[in-house]
C-alpha cells in the first residue's frame, strides 16, 4: 500500500479527479481543502451528518428539562400565592425555558462536531507531506492509497495534478 | 461599480485565493500600522483605567456614587446595558441570519460583526452586575439548589433576562469561535514564527482541511446560525419586557418586544458600517469590503431606522387612541419636558438623519456613512434614556416626581465600557483574522480580467 498525496489549483479539477479515482473504484478518497467545495462530498460519497439530531437531543433536554425544574419550584418546593397569578404559570415559564433550550442545543451541536471531528488533534501524518500548508490557503488535495505497481501512479498522473507526494506515516 | 444589491454583480474586488489570504493574514502576523494602532489602543487603555477606577466605586461604595436615586431607579446602568445587547444583536443578525438567507456578501462582515457582538454582550453583562446594591449576590438570579430553599422568581423579566444573557454570551462565544477555526489553521500555517504557529495551532484544534470535517462544519454553523437567530429575537424582546411587563407608564405597552428587536437591530448594524469603514480605510482593503457593502449596510440602516420610526408613531398613537391619563402625562412629558431634548433627539438622529440614506451616493460614501450611522448610535442612546429616565422621573404620584442628574461616576463607567469594548476590539484586530478568509475565497473570481492589477498592485507576478 502506497500512501498519496495530489495537489490540485482549482475546485473543478479537485471535483473531476475524485470522480475519477472513484470511478477506477478507489473507495477511500480523503479530500483536503481550503474552503468547502460543492459538490465533492457527494462525489466522495460524504452523507449527512448526525449533528441535526444531537442538536434537536440537547435542545429537548435542555427546554423540558428547565421547564420540568420551573414546575417543580412553583408547584411543588415553593408554592406561593404571588399575586394571585396560577402556580403554574406556564406562559411565563416557556420564556427562560427558550434560551435553555437554545443553549442545549448548541451546546449538543458542539460536542458532536468536536467529538465526531477527533477534535483536538494537532498531529497527523498528513502535515508532514511538504506543502500541505497550502490546503488552508490556496490548493487543493486528494490523499489516495493505492496498491504497489505503476498502473496506480500512471492514473494519479493522468489526473492532471500540479504535484504528487508520498504521506509520510 | 453597481447601483444596488444585485445578485449578479461580483460580491468582492479582484482577487483570488492567495489574495485573500495574504489581504487578511498579513494584518493578524505582520501587524501593518503598528502605530497608528498603538495610539488607539494607548486612548482605549486609558478608558479602561477609567473603567477600572470605576468599577473599584461601585463595588467599594455601591450604587449611591451613581446619580440614580428613588424614584429614578434606574438610569445610565439600564440605559447602557440595553444599549450594549442592541449593539451586539446586530451582529449575530448580521453573521447567522444573512447566512441562512445566502446572502454572500455577508462573508466580508461576519467576523468583526461577530467580535462586535461578543464584545458588546460583555460590556453589556457587566451592568446587572454592578449595579446590584448587593453584587456579590447576583447568583441568586440563577436556579442552583441553596440553604434558604429559595428559587429565583421565574415569572419574573429579570429573571428572564438572566438565563437569556448568559445563554446569549455563550452561544456568542460559541458561534464566533467555530466560525473562526478553519482560519486559526491558515494563520497557523502562515505565521511566521514556531511560538505563534504552536499558539494559533492550539486554538485551531488540528484542523486540517478534511472534506469530511467541512461538511460537519458546515451543518453545525448553519444549525448555530439557525439557533442564534432565534435567541437574538428572543434575547432583545425579553429585554423590552423588562419593561413591557411593568406597569410604568410609558412602558407598559405590547409594543415593546418587537420595538426593542428593530431598535437593536438599528444600533447595531450602525456601529457594524462604523467598524466596517474604519477597519477598510485602515488597512486597504477597499478590495473586500466594497462599496456594495456599504450600500447593502445603509439600506439595513435606513430599513431597520423607518421600522424604529413606526415605533414612534405607534407609541403616540396608541398612548392617544387609549386615553390613559398618566400614559398622556407621560408622552407630554416627553415632548415638552426638562428631558425633551432626548426626545427631540431622537427625532432628529433616528428619524431625520437617516432619511439621507435615501440616496445611493451617501450610502456609498464612507464618510457620509460613517458619521450617520454615529449619530445613530447616539440618538438609540437618547431614546433609552428617554424611555427610562422621563418614565421613572414623574410616573403616578405627583409627590414621587423628582429630577436626575448623572453622577461623574455614571458617565465614567459608561465611558469605562467603551474603552472595555474598544481594547479587546482593538486585541482582535492586531492578532486574529478580521475576516472570513475561507468564506471569502469562493466569492472570488480567478478568472477576471482585471486580476492582473491586483497581482501587480502586490508586487507579484500574475
Amino acid at each position: 500500500m502506497k500512501d498519496f498525496m495530489v495537489e490540485f489549483r482549482t475546485p473543478d479539477e479537485i471535483i473531476a479527479a475524485a470522480q475519477r479515482l472513484k470511478e477506477a473504484g478507489y473507495d477511500e478518497v480523503e479530500a483536503y481543502t481550503p474552503f468547502p467545495v460543492e459538490g465533492l462530498d457527494t462525489v466522495l460519497g460524504i452523507g449527512n451528518t448526525p449533528l441535526g439530531w444531537s442538536g434537536l437531543i440537547g435542545g429537548i433536554v435542555g427546554g423540558v428539562g428547565f421547564f420540568a425544574m420551573e414546575v417543580y419550584a412553583t408547584v411543588f418546593s415553593y408554592r406561593e400565592n404571588f399575586g394571585g397569578r396560577p402556580p403554574l404559570s406556564w406562559p411565563f415559564y416557556l420564556l427562560p425555558a427558550f434560551p435553555v433550550l437554545i443553549i442545549g442545543a448548541a451546546l449538543a451541536i458542539l460536542a458532536g462536531f468536536v467529538i465526531l471531528n477527533g477534535f483536538p488533534r494537532l498531529h497527523h501524518p498528513v502535515f508532514g507531506v511538504e506543502g500541505f500548508e497550502r490546503a488552508t490557503q490556496d490548493r487543493f488535495f486528494l490523499r489516495v492509497q493505492t496498491k504497489e505497481g505503476a498502473e496506480a501512479e500512471t492514473l494519479l498522473r493522468e489526473l492532471n495534478p500540479l504535484a504528487i507526494r508520498g504521506v509520510p506515516s | 461599480m453597481t447601483d444596488t444589491v444585485r445578485g449578479d454583480a461580483p460580491v468582492i474586488g479582484p482577487t483570488d485565493y492567495a489574495g485573500v489570504t495574504a489581504s487578511i493574514s498579513r494584518i493578524a502576523l505582520e501587524h501593518p500600522g503598528t502605530q497608528r494602532w498603538l495610539i488607539c489602543f494607548a486612548g482605549a487603555l486609558a478608558l479602561l483605567g477609567l473603567f477600572c477606577a470605576a468599577l473599584i466605586m461601585i463595588l467599594a461604595h455601591g450604587p449611591g456614587v451613581w446619580g440614580n436615586n428613588i424614584p429614578v431607579g434606574w438610569a445610565f446602568d439600564i440605559i447602557n446595558y440595553v444599549w450594549w445587547i442592541g449593539i451586539g444583536n446586530a451582529g449575530t443578525l448580521i453573521s447567522a441570519a444573512l447566512l441562512l438567507f445566502r446572502q454572500r456578501w455577508r462573508n466580508a462582515l461576519n467576523r468583526f460583526a461577530e467580535t462586535m457582538t461578543l464584545l458588546a454582550a460583555a460590556c453589556a453583562a457587566i451592568y446587572p452586575i454592578i449595579h446590584l446594591g448587593r453584587p456579590w449576590y447576583f447568583y441568586w438570579n440563577l436556579p442552583y439548589p441553596n440553604t434558604m430553599l429559595l428559587w429565583p422568581q421565574f415569572r419574573s423579566p429579570l429573571v428572564w433576562d438572566a438565563m437569556a444573557l448568559v445563554v446569549y454570551l455563550t452561544l456568542s462565544l460559541l458561534f464566533w469561535y467555530v466560525g473562526m477555526i478553519p482560519d486559526l489553521a491558515t494563520l497557523r500555517d502562515t505565521a511566521p514564527t514556531l511560538a505563534r504557529r504552536r499558539i494559533y495551532g492550539v486554538f485551531a484544534l488540528g484542523w486540517r482541511g478534511d472534506a469530511v470535517h467541512w461538511k460537519r462544519w458546515e451543518q453545525a454553523y448553519h444549525l448555530l446560525a439557525g439557533l442564534a437567530v432565534a435567541l437574538v429575537v428572543s434575547v432583545h424582546s425579553g429585554v423590552g419586557m423588562l419593561f413591557s411587563v411593568g406597569l410604568e407608564p410609558g412602558w407598559h405597552t405590547t409594543l415593546m418586544a418587537p420595538f426593542f428587536v428593530f431598535g437593536a437591530m438599528f444600533s447595531g448594524f450602525a456601529v457594524v458600517a462604523m467598524i466596517a469603514i474604519t477597519l477598510r480605510h485602515a488597512f486597504a482593503i477597499k478590495d473586500l469590503v466594497t462599496e456594495r457593502h456599504l450600500n447593502a449596510l445603509g439600506l439595513l440602516v435606513l430599513g431597520t431606522g423607518l421600522a424604529t420610526s413606526y415605533g414612534y408613531v405607534t407609541e403616540i398613537f396608541t398612548t392617544w387612541y387609549g386615553g390613559d391619563t398618566f400614559d398622556r402625562s407621560v408622552t407630554l412629558d416627553r415632548l415638552i419636558g426638562p428631558y425633551a431634548w432626548s426626545y427631540w433627539g431622537v427625532v432628529l438622529c433616528n428619524v431625520l438623519a437617516i432619511q439621507l440614506l435615501w440616496s445611493p451616493r451617501i450610502r456609498r460614501s464612507p464618510a457620509a456613512l460613517f458619521a450617520i450611522s454615529f449619530v445613530v448610535a447616539v440618538g438609540m442612546w437618547f431614546e433609552r434614556f428617554m424611555l427610562i429616565v422621563i418614565t421613572l422621573h414623574h410616573d403616578f404620584l405627583p409627590s414621587s416626581a423628582h429630577f436626575y442628574a448623572p453622577s461623574f461616576w455614571e458617565i465614567s463607567t459608561f465611558l469605562g465600557t467603551i474603552g472595555v469594548f474598544l481594547t479587546f476590539m482593538l486585541l482582535f484586530v492586531r492578532y486574529l483574522p478580521i475576516m472570513s478568509m475561507f468564506e471569502l475565497r469562493p466569492l472570488t473570481m480567478p478568472d477576471r480580467a482585471d486580476l492582473g492589477q491586483a497581482h501587480a498592485a502586490r508586487g507579484e507576478a500574475p
